[in-house]
C-alpha cells in the first residue's frame, strides 16, 4: 500500500513537472500574445520526433535533448512570424482556428515523413535500470525526467519573477502600448515568447519520448491535458500553470490506483467546475472593474 | 406604442420617489466606486447626476440597471427591491438606459435597430416566435417607425446604422432606449461630443421625452444641467456630495469647490 | 410542405431589409437540390462510390449547418458539437437495434437527444464568453466522449453493455419506413437529401424568426440586447439546444449509413474538423459551411491515397484563415460583386500580408 502510494506520488510529480513544461509555454503565449495555441501539442510532438531522429542518427540522447528543442524553436519562430503576426488585430477566435490548422498540418507532415507506427527515443545506459527509493524500485530515467523538468521550471520561474525580461513580459501582456512607448519592439518580444514556449514543449517532447511511445496522435492527446491545466491555473498565469500541472499529475497518478477509467472524466469535471465557479482560473487575475 | 406608455403608475403619483437607493455601496476589490449613496428620484421629473470624471456616475447607472450588483445597500423601484436582479428583469420593470458610447447594431438599418427593441414587447418563447418571419409581425415595425419619428430619423430609417452621422447616431441611441418603453430612462451623456446645434436638438428631444417619462441624466454640460433639471445630485469620489434643485446646487460651496468652480468641467 | 413552397415563393424583400439569403441565393439552393437529385441515379449507375461520398458530404453539411446556426449566426463558438452528433448517433443505433428502424420515429428522437445534450452543455457554458465558452463546450463534450468510451452507463446501471465501450455499437441496419427499405445507397441518398433540405429550410426560417433576430443581436452586441429586456442566457441556451437538435439529426443519419456507432463520433477532433469546415465555407451564411463540409469530405476522400491529407487540408485551412477570413462564401460573394478587381484584390491581400509579417 505504502509502496504503491509512494510510487504514484513520484510518478505524479514527474508527470506534473513535464506537463508544467508544456503548460508553461501555453499559458505564457496566451498571457502575452492573447493566443490560444492549439499547435502547442504538435510542437511537443515535433520535439519527440526530432529527438528520435537525432538520437537514432548520432546515437546520442544528450545531443537530442540539446538540439531537438532548438529545432522546435525554429519551427515556432516560423509559425509566429509567418502566420500569427498578420493576425494579431483579428478576433482571438481566428487564432484558435489558425493554430488548429497548423496542428493538423504538422500531424500530417509527421505521418507523411515518419509514418504512423510508434517509436521511442533510446535512452543512455547511464539512465537505464532502476534505483531504490525507500521501499520502491523506481526507474532511473523517470527520476531524471523529474529532476530535469523541476530544475527547468525553477529557472523559468526565477526568470519570470526576477529578471528584467520576465518583468517586461508581464508588462507587455497587460500594456503593449506602454512597452512600445519604452522603445521596445513588441513584435520581437512576441516572437521571443512564442519561441521560448516552443522550446519548452520541445524539451518535454524529448524527455517523455524516452519513456512513452512517440506516435502521431500524441500531440492532440497532450493538448487537451495542457488546456485543462492552463484553464484551472488561470489562463496566462505561469505560477497557476505550474501548480495546476502538479495537481493534475498527482490526480492522474493517484486516480490510476483508485479508478483508472474515471480519472480522465474527473479531470474534465474539475476543469468545468473551475470555469464555472471562477472563469479566470484559480490563480488568474480577479474580475476587473 | 404610445398607448402602453404610462408616465406614472397608479401607486406612484408625480413627485413621489419612483426610484430610491439606501446606502448603496459598490466595491471592486479594494476600490470603492460608490460609497453609501442614498438618493430618491421623483417621478415625472428630470434628475441630473453630475460630478467629475471617476466620481462613479456610470457605476451608479450600472448598479441601477443590474450590470453590477451592489456590495451593500438597497435599491427600490416603485417600492420594490430590484438590487441584484438581472438586467433584462430590470428592463421588464421599466428602467431603461441609453449609453454614453453609442451602443447599437452597426450592420443593421436604423429601423431594424429600433425594431429589435420594440420586438421585445411582442415576442418571447412561444412556438410562433421560432417559426414565423420576423417581418410578418406588424406591430413592432409600426412601433419602431413611431419611435424613429419621435427621434427625427424617419428619413434615414433604411440606412445602416454605421452610415449615420454622429448626431443621428446619438438620436438612434436614444431611440433604441425609448423603444424599450421605459417608465424611468437613464441617459448617459446624451449630448457628449455634439455641436451647439446638435446639442440644442437633443435638449428639445429630452424635454419632449420628459413629458411622459421620468428621466435621470448624466451630463457634463452644466448649462444644460441647470436648464433641464428639476433635481441635481452631485457625486464626488463615489460619495453623494450634494443634492437639491439647481439654485441650491449653484449656491452650495462644496460643489463650487469640487466641481463647478474648481477648474470647470472636463 | 407548405413552408417549403412559401420559402421558395417569398419574392418580396423584407420591409426591414437584412434578409439572410437573397432571392437569388434561394434559387441557387433550389437548383443545387434538383441537380443533386438528378445526378444521383447517374452516379449510382457508373460510380457508386461517388454516391456514398455524396451522402457523407450531405450529412456533414447538415452538421456544419447546425454549428453555423449557433457560431456563425449567434456568435457562440462551440468546440463540442461532436457530443450532440455522437449522442444522436448512439440514440439511433440503440433504437434501431432494439425498437424500430422507422426513420420517422428514430430521427426525431435523435433530434431530441441532441437537443437535450446541447441543453445540458449549453446551460453550464453560456455564462462564459468567447474562448472560455469554447473551452467549456470542449470539456463537456469530451466528458461525453469519455463516458461513451469507458461505457460508464453500463457500470453504473450494472448492465453488460450500453455504449459498447471503445468498440461501439456495430451492425446497425439502415432505416425502413412504412415498407420503404433504405438499404440501397440511392434511396438513402434521397432520404438524406430530403432531410438536409428540410433542415436547411427550417434553420433559415429560424434564423429569420423573431427568435433568430435576437440571437443575431446577441452576436452583434450582447450588452445592448440585455438592456433591451431580453434574457440573453435563455436565448443562448435555447439556441444551443436547437443547434444540437440538428447535430443529433446528422448523427441519426450518419450512424445507420456507416452501420456503426463508436466513441470517435463524440471526439473533439470531429468538433475541430467541423469548425474547419465552417470557416472554410464562410461563417454565418448557412450555405457556405455546407459547401465547406462538402469540400473537406471530398478532399479527405481524394487525398487519402495521394499523400497525408492532413497536410493539404491543414494548409488550405491556414491559407483561408490568413487570406480569406470570410471563407469560400466570402470569396464567391466578392468575385460576384466585383469581378473586375479580383486580381487587384488578391494582390492587395498578399501585399497586406507581407507588410504585416515584415513589421
Amino acid at each position: 500500500m505504502v509502496e504503491s502510494v509512494l510510487r504514484a506520488t513520484l510518478l505524479g510529480l514527474q508527470l506534473g513537472m513535464t506537463l508544467a513544461l508544456i503548460a508553461a509555454g501555453l499559458t505564457l503565449i496566451f498571457g502575452m500574445l492573447d493566443v490560444i495555441n492549439f499547435a502547442h501539442g504538435a510542437l511537443y510532438m515535433l520535439g519527440a520526433y526530432f529527438g528520435t531522429v537525432i538520437a537514432g542518427q548520432f546515437g546520442s540522447f544528450w545531443l537530442a535533448l540539446l538540439l531537438a528543442p532548438l529545432m522546435v524553436g525554429l519551427v515556432g519562430a516560423a509559425i509566429e512570424i509567418l502566420s500569427l503576426r498578420p493576425l494579431y488585430d483579428r478576433n482571438p477566435l481566428y487564432h484558435i482556428l489558425l493554430t488548429f490548422g497548423i496542428a493538423i498540418m504538422i500531424q500530417g507532415a509527421i505521418i507523411q515523413i515518419w509514418g504512423a507506427q510508434s517509436r521511442q527515443i533510446p535512452i543512455p545506459d547511464l539512465l537505464s535500470g532502476t534505483v531504490a527509493v525507500g521501499p520502491v524500485n523506481y526507474p532511473v530515467y523517470w527520476l531524471f525526467v523529474l529532476g530535469v523538468s523541476t530544475v527547468l521550471i525553477g529557472i523559468v520561474w526565477l526568470a519570470i519573477e526576477r529578471s528584467d525580461l520576465g518583468i517586461l513580459m508581464q508588462a507587455s501582456a497587460h500594456d503593449t502600448e506602454m512597452v512600445s512607448a519604452l522603445g521596445i519592439d513588441v513584435s520581437k518580444v512576441f516572437t521571443g515568447v512564442f519561441v521560448f514556449g516552443a522550446i519548452l514543449a520541445g524539451i518535454a517532447g524529448v524527455l517523455l519520448g524516452g519513456s512513452r511511445s512517440v506516435h502521431p496522435g500524441m500531440g492532440f492527446g497532450i493538448i487537451i491535458e495542457a488546456f485543462i491545466i492552463v484553464v484551472i491555473g488561470g489562463l496566462g498565469s505561469f505560477r497557476g500553470a505550474v501548480y495546476a500541472a502538479l495537481l493534475i499529475g498527482l490526480v492522474t497518478a493517484y486516480g490510476a490506483l483508485i479508478a483508472p477509467t474515471l480519472t480522465e472524466l474527473f479531470l474534465f469535471i474539475m476543469m468545468a467546475i473551475v470555469l464555472m465557479a471562477k472563469p479566470s482560473g484559480l490563480f488568474g487575475a480577479t474580475e476587473a472593474a | 406604442m404610445s398607448e402602453t406608455v404610462t408616465a406614472t403608475s397608479s401607486d406612484i403619483s408625480k413627485n413621489d420617489a419612483i426610484l430610491r437607493t439606501e446606502g448603496v455601496t459598490k466595491k471592486f476589490g479594494t476600490l470603492t466606486a460608490i460609497d453609501d449613496v442614498s438618493i430618491e428620484i421623483p417621478a415625472g421629473e428630470i434628475t441630473s447626476i453630475i460630478g467629475p470624471n471617476g466620481a462613479g456616475k456610470t457605476t451608479l447607472f450600472n448598479l441601477l440597471t443590474g450590470k453590477h450588483e451592489p456590495t451593500e445597500g438597497r435599491i427600490e423601484f416603485r417600492n420594490e427591491s430590484i438590487g441584484g436582479l438581472a438586467p433584462h428583469a430590470i428592463v421588464d420593470r421599466g428602467i431603461v438606459r441609453s449609453f454614453q458610447i453609442t451602443n447599437f447594431f452597426a450592420d443593421l438599418s436604423a429601423l431594424e435597430n429600433v425594431r429589435i427593441a420594440t420586438q421585445a414587447h411582442y415576442t418571447g418563447f412561444s412556438p410562433g416566435d421560432f417559426t414565423r418571419h420576423h417581418a410578418s409581425l406588424e406591430e413592432p415595425i409600426e412601433d419602431a417607425r413611431e419611435v424613429l419619428e419621435r427621434v427625427h430619423l424617419t428619413d434615414v430609417a433604411h440606412q445602416s446604422a454605421a452610415n449615420l452621422s454622429y448626431g443621428q447616431r446619438r438620436h438612434l441611441e436614444i431611440g433604441i432606449a425609448l423603444a424599450a418603453d421605459p417608465e424611468l430612462l437613464l441617459m448617459d451623456e446624451p449630448t457628449a461630443g455634439m455641436s451647439p446645434e446638435e446639442t440644442h436638438e437633443v435638449v428639445d428631444l429630452i424635454e419632449a421625452i420628459a413629458e411622459d417619462v421620468t428621466l435621470v441624466l448624466i451630463e457634463h454640460n452644466t448649462d444644460i444641467v441647470m436648464e433641464l433639471s428639476d433635481q441635481i445630485a452631485v457625486l464626488n469620489e463615489g460619495e453623494l456630495l450634494s443634492w437639491g434643485n439647481p439654485e441650491e446646487i449653484k449656491a452650495d460651496e462644496r460643489v463650487q469647490e469640487a466641481y463647478l468652480g474648481g477648474g470647470g468641467r472636463e | 410542405m407548405k413552408s417549403v413552397v412559401e420559402f421558395f415563393d417569398r419574392s418580396q424583400a423584407s420591409p426591414t431589409g437584412n434578409e439572410l439569403l437573397s432571392g437569388q441565393g434561394r434559387l441557387a439552393v433550389l437548383v443545387s437540390i434538383v441537380v443533386l437529385a438528378l445526378f444521383a441515379p447517374i452516379a449510382n449507375a457508373y460510380e457508386p462510390f461517388w454516391l456514398n461520398m455524396l451522402v457523407r458530404m450531405m450529412i456533414f453539411a447538415l452538421l456544419a449547418l447546425s454549428l453555423d446556426f449557433i457560431f456563425g449566426y449567434a456568435g457562440l463558438l462551440s468546440f463540442g458539437h461532436a457530443a450532440m452528433f455522437g449522442a444522436g448517433g448512439y440514440a439511433a443505433a440503440m433504437l434501431i437495434t432494439d425498437v424500430t428502424a422507422n426513420a420517422l420515429i428514430v430521427l426525431p428522437i435523435a433530434m431530441v437527444v441532441g437537443a437535450v445534450v446541447a441543453g445540458i452543455i449549453g446551460w453550464f457554458s453560456v455564462r462564459a464568453h468567447g474562448i472560455y465558452f469554447a473551452m467549456l463546450t470542449l470539456a463537456f463534450a469530451q466528458m461525453f466522449y469519455v463516458i461513451a468510451f469507458t461505457d460508464l452507463p453500463a457500470t453504473v446501471l450494472g448492465l453488460e453493455s450500453f455504449t459498447g465501450g471503445d468498440n461501439g455499437l456495430f451492425g446497425i441496419q439502415r432505416y425502413e419506413t412504412f415498407g420503404v427499405d433504405f438499404t440501397s445507397t440511392l434511396l438513402y441518398f434521397y432520404l438524406t437529401l430530403a432531410t438536409v433540405a428540410l433542415s436547411f429550410v427550417a434553420l433559415l426560417r429560424l434564423s429569420n424568426s423573431p427568435f433568430g433576430r435576437v440571437l443575431q443581436g446577441i452576436r452583434e452586441n450582447e450588452e445592448r440586447i440585455q438592456f433591451l429586456g431580453y434574457n440573453v442566457q435563455r436565448y443562448k441556451v435555447l439556441g444551443f439546444a436547437l443547434s444540437g437538435a440538428f447535430a443529433g439529426l446528422a448523427g441519426g443519419l450518419y450512424v445507420p449509413f456507416q452501420s456503426v456507432s463508436h466513441p470517435g463520433l463524440l471526439h473533439w477532433m470531429i468538433s475541430g474538423e467541423l469548425v474547419v469546415m465552417l470557416l472554410l465555407g464562410g461563417l454565418g451564411t448557412l450555405w457556405g459551411p455546407m459547401l465547406g463540409a462538402g469540400l473537406v469530405i471530398f478532399l479527405e476522400e481524394q487525398l487519402a491515397g495521394f499523400a497525408s491529407w492532413e497536410i493539404i487540408l491543414g494548409g488550405i485551412f491556414v491559407v483561408v484563415v490568413i487570406f480569406a477570413p470570410q471563407g469560400l462564401a466570402g470569396a464567391i460573394t466578392s468575385v460576384r460583386n466585383d469581378p473586375k478587381n479580383v486580381v487587384t484584390n488578391a494582390k492587395r491581400a498578399i501585399r497586406n500580408y507581407v507588410d504585416k509579417v515584415r513589421k
